[in-house]
């Protein structure tokens, strides 16, 4: 799947991934747990990936496992989610930084684990979720 | 997602149903801000017909709460299913929020 770097494409993107995982025989769980990661982590590049008002594409590939694989590309900023500092899973009503450190909370809590790649200008981030 | 809002005595019950994320939290930011202006003090949130919620809706919830709790307000919410109190269990806003296994604890705690 392809997506532009724009909220409204993100609204189409989330609505896509549910009708394909409806079509397959994923778990509910596992597909929450995809859904979630899904729209945390390109949220994220939208939000944070780029300085400039230019259309960039971002792009998401499924492998439905076991194990089920998310593997997602964009040409933001380097941006490598690994090597953040975990936040604190609690947070304060009034911190917006903290609850900017959710989404990737909840990515992490949704993963087995995580592999960064930056190559040619691309980050490439795979996601591996439990079955 | 869809929200309906009922009265009972001067209780708001605001029923949401579906999937709170990036794409439906600003719609509920809105219906409840709106409530909230028009003067409700008193609000329960029924999410027992909600399926989906991430940070984005989470940060709707905060962002509805503060308003009304600065305006002496008490909102609770209820009914949350097992993916969506998951989510909520590795936030830590089952701590911060009122929250009840059904409709009836939580009109009496509101």
């Amino acid at each position: 799947m392809t997506l532009n770097n724009r909220a409204e494409d993100l609204g189409a993107a989330l609505l896509k991934l549910e009708a394909f995982l409806e079509r397959t025989d994923t778990s509910p769980k596992l597909g929450y747990a995809i859904q979630l990661v899904f729209e945390e982590l390109v949220t994220n590049i939208i939000k944070y990936g780029y300085d400039d008002q230019d259309l960039h594409q971002i792009h998401a590939d499924i492998s439905l496992g076991p194990p089920t694989v998310l593997t997602i590309e964009d040409d933001g900023h380097p941006y490598d989610p690994t090597t953040q500092a975990e936040e604190v899973d609690t947070l304060a009503p009034q911190e917006e930084r903290q609850i900017g450190g959710l989404g990737l909370h909840l990515v992490r809590a949704q993963t087995t684990s995580m592999r960064y790649a930056r190559t040619a200008r691309l980050n490439r981030l795979e996601l591996v979720f439990a079955e | 997602m869809n929200i309906e809002i009922t009265q009972q005595a001067d209780i708001s019950i605001v029923t949401v149903t579906g999937k709170l994320d990036a794409l439906t939290a600003p719609e509920y930011e809105r219906r409840l801000g709106r409530l909230i202006e028009e003067g409700a003090q008193r609000i329960v949130v029924d999410f027992g017909p909600l399926v989906y919620v991430s940070s984005a809706g989470l940060r709707a919830l905060l962002n509805t709460t503060k308003p009304l709790q600065a305006r002496g307000g008490r909102i609770v919410y209820a009914n949350l299913q097992e993916p969506v109190r998951e989510v909520f269990e590795m936030t830590a806003l089952l701590t911060l929020f009122r929250v009840h296994d059904s409709l009836a604890d939580a009109l009496a705690d509101v």
